[in-house]
């Protein structure tokens, strides 16, 4: 998952907790082999480097790949897991090598969800492009572990927080909320800009706080709008946004930032819970 | 610059899709158990050897009327005919009291002979069973089920309580089952016991009543095996006999050399106890083992006041297969005594000319008899489109005092199985 | 009696297909293991595989076979229809 993972569960049996910890730690596990993009021996692997005649897919990938779809469709665009090979001309590593106009119109052949043929359960793609869960992953594993904990222990609630990506399914012991403190991203780690009170919910947060590429005094965020191969310009520092689910609530923050300086018009849109640290 | 084409609200598309992938989403294993409906059907045939063939037709269909209520229809169609020993020696006894080791019988009849009784006979079957689960852990069984055929008729009621405890380790359970049979001749009516055959009254059907109870308990051992154990008793009273089978009154031609052969005096029809009381000791296992196959094993002691003791032991191993594929060999292995009153025959030198004892059956039913049954289960599952099994069996029952000392029978199943939403 | 005996050994072979060690092993894993299994480790046992009575078709086609031409039956369980050959 590439961050600090966390599950706080509300319980005075530690024998139950520690049993739903194992849960939660397995399913974690299994979803980020299963679909991180650094393996060989996955689906996503499979996926990226079969031949034109495509693959067929399992029920779970196809699920999120149909969500994928659909949140291309929900961002006109903007929101495309076929976008990951443009980090081949970018990287943000906070230095300043910027790729030059050609080398982005060469990458930008083999980005487009719209140039995949995604017919379920047959997903078919022309060589060289890729596809990457990971906008979707970690938010949707945060959702999947918090679901099978209530499965196994309805009675049991917990907050699931995998790198700022949160749900909670019920209040805590007490009866109260979590409190959830939102990290400033100008002193990420250090100190917070506020706190939200959350009892049943979920909660994400979005931001380039950690990657980016500096030039000439210009600040290029790591959003990266997929139909134009360029960072997107004025992108807020940092989205939060509160809504039933993670994976929800992750989408809408993803989205956000991909409006860049229309980021808080378009969250004031969507009338959910949201916070907003802009450029 | 990016602008959006046009302001709109997404977050209730985007609600839905959310809701939609997270319904979806790989659920573990507990979850199976959703699904609303099952069929189940099966087509079954069995023959014995130069005997009876009966091809059945069975359906099963379980569903989820509600989160606490589970109902299953059963349904069962046999087509019976061929024929079977009645236990009546035929004719001049050509042959010798000393069955032969090689089992195949010491004697044939002929079509007319009244040793072999043709059979011929449809049946129609349908079960009912209501699960209703009171509060969490505490579950009631209702059931019932009726049985037609040319001439035999039964309606059943059946309850069951289960409790398991709340760690659901263990499982307590209780039922009791009431049957109304009822039996008759294809002809009509029932044959007075011990008259001569084709001679004597008709009487009226038999009727019985047969009172059933069990006492089980179910255990998990460890996360790869449960346990069960069950205690059960039942009662039958009224009519018990069978009114087609026979008993024959032999005399030796030499006395002095009972190798010398016998001769069939008389027919009769046969007369059994009205009442039988039965017991019996049950326990199974099924257990995973290491290398992921299934293991079921089971042992059941029984006795009754017929004086009949019997032994079962069954046992299957189902090897497990990567693709939904499963392969289980199947072994069975079963003895029991004979009845008190089981008699190959009359013997005039002990009754005389025309003295019976107070019961007489030849049903070779009721001999001492030693069953084994070898067979393989081949299935598979193909996944959104059901399970396949196909069943091979081979039975065969040797008999310590009958006329004929060995039956063979195969069994053919071919079943499928289907889940829906 | 020497049916008997060979069909035992046969079973003692089919038991484990290889080795005295599996034998033992699985005597050991079943009968004498005990764990008071909680709700997420009955992975295995909520298999279908596990029932006691898996194939609900194969049961009642058996004991319809058994009950028709053996003297013991039941122990299972109670009801479920009778049938004129006994």
């Amino acid at each position: 998952m590439a961050s600090p993972c966390e599950c706080l569960i509300a319980s005075n049996n530690e024998k139950l907790a520690r049993g739903l910890a194992e849960l939660a730690l397995a399913e974690a596990k299994r979803i980020e082999i299963k679909f991180s993009r650094y393996r060989s021996d996955n689906i996503v692997y499979k996926i990226n480097h079969v031949s034109q005649s495509g693959i067929d897919i399992d029920n779970e990938t196809a699920d999120l790949l149909d969500f994928a779809a659909q949140c291309y469709e929900l961002s006109d665009g903007l929101f495309d897991i076929s976008s990951g090979v443009l980090r081949e001309v970018w990287q943000f590593d906070g230095g300043n090598q910027i790729p030059s106009k050609e080398e982005i119109k060469i990458v930008l052949q083999r980005v487009g969800w719209n140039k995949i043929q995604w017919q379920r359960p047959h997903l078919a793609m022309r060589d060289g492009m890729e596809i990457d869960l990971g906008g979707i992953g970690k938010e949707y594993a945060v959702d999947q572990v918090a679901k099978l904990i209530k499965n196994h222990s309805p009675e049991t609630n917990v907050l699931v927080n995998f790198g700022g990506d949160l749900v909670a399914t019920g209040p805590r012991l007490n009866g109260k909320a979590w409190t959830v403190g939102v990290d400033d991203p100008s002193r990420t780690g250090e100190k917070t800009i506020g706190g939200v009170e959350l009892t049943k919910g979920a909660f994400a947060t979005s931001g380039d706080a950690r990657r980016f590429l500096l030039k000439d005094n210009i600040r290029y965020s790591h959003i990266l709008n997929p139909k134009t191969g360029w960072p997107v310009e004025q992108a807020p520092r940092s989205v939060s946004v509160m809504a039933t689910t993670c994976i929800e609530a992750g989408m809408l923050a993803t989205f956000a930032l991909l409006q860049g300086k229309n980021a808080r018009a378009f969250l004031e849109e969507q009338e959910i819970p949201f916070w907003i640290c802009e450029a | 610059m990016t602008i959006i084409k046009k302001k709109r609200n997404i977050q209730k598309k985007l609600a839905l899709a959310s809701c939609t992938l997270l319904s979806h989403g790989a659920t573990d294993v507990l979850a199976a158990e959703a699904e609303d409906w099952a069929i189940d059907g099966s087509l079954l045939h069995y023959a014995e050897e130069d005997r009876i063939t009966v091809d059945k037709f069975i359906g099963s269909l379980v569903t989820n009327v509600s989160e606490s209520d589970k109902v299953k229809v059963d349904l069962v169609f046999d087509t019976m005919s061929g024929s079977t020993p009645s236990g009546a020696l035929d004719g001049a006894g050509s042959f010798t009291t000393i069955t032969t080791p090689s089992g195949a019988g010491g004697f044939s009849a002929s079509s007319g002979s009244t040793a072999i009784a043709k059979f011929d006979d449809t049946r129609l079957g349908v079960s009912m069973d209501w699960e209703h689960t009171k509060k969490r852990l505490h579950r009631i069984n209702y059931g019932s089920s009726i049985s037609v055929e040319k001439d035999y008729t039964s309606f059943g009621l059946n309850t069951k309580y289960a409790q398991d405890t709340s760690s659901r380790i263990v499982t307590y359970s209780a039922g009791v089952a009431v049957a109304f049979d009822d039996v008759r001749r294809s002809t009509g009516g029932t044959p007075e016991p011990f008259a001569k055959y084709n001679e004597g009254k008709t009487l009226d059907g038999g009727n019985r009543v047969t009172v059933d109870t069990i006492f089980g308990v179910t255990r998990i051992l460890n996360r790869r095996t449960l346990a069960q154990l069950n205690f059960s008793s039942g009662l039958a009273d009224g009519y018990l006999t069978d009114p087609y089978k026979l008993v024959s009154r032999t005399q030796l031609i030499d006395p002095m050399d009972p190798t010398a052969g016998f001769d069939e005096i008389n027919t009769y029809y046969e007369k059994r106890p009205s009442s039988r009381q039965r017991n019996s000791i049950y326990t199974a296992m099924a257990h995973t083992t290491r290398h992921n196959n299934v293991l079921h094993m089971s042992y059941r002691y029984y006795w009754d006041d017929w004086e009949i003791q019997s032994n079962t032991i069954d046992f299957r191993l189902k090897f497990r297969y990567d693709d939904g594929l499963f392969i289980e060999p199947h072994v069975r292995l079963y003895d029991q005594t004979a009845a008190s009153f089981y008699t190959f025959a009359i013997a005039q030198e002990e009754y005389g000319i025309s003295g019976f004892p107070e019961y007489a059956s030849a049903d070779y039913r009721l001999d001492e008899t030693d069953a084994t049954t070898i067979g393989v289960n081949i299935g598979k599952t193909f996944p959104g489109h059901g399970k396949l099994r196909v069943r091979f069996e081979q039975i065969q029952w040797e008999y310590a005092n009958s006329l004929f000392d060995v039956n063979k029978a195969i069994v053919l199943q071919v079943s499928y199985k289907k889940l829906f939403e | 009696m020497l049916k008997k005996s060979l069909l035992l050994s046969m079973l003692l072979v089919l038991t484990a297909c290889s080795t005295m060690k599996d034998v033992s092993n699985t005597v050991k894993d079943s009968l004498f293991t005990y764990e008071k299994v909680k709700p997420w480790q009955k992975g295995e046992l909520a298999k279908e595989d596990m029932q006691l009575v898996d194939d609900g078709l194969m049961n009642y086609a058996d004991e319809h076979i058994y009950f028709s031409k053996e003297a013991a039956t039941g122990g299972k369980g109670v009801g479920g229809g009778g049938c004129g050959c006994n």
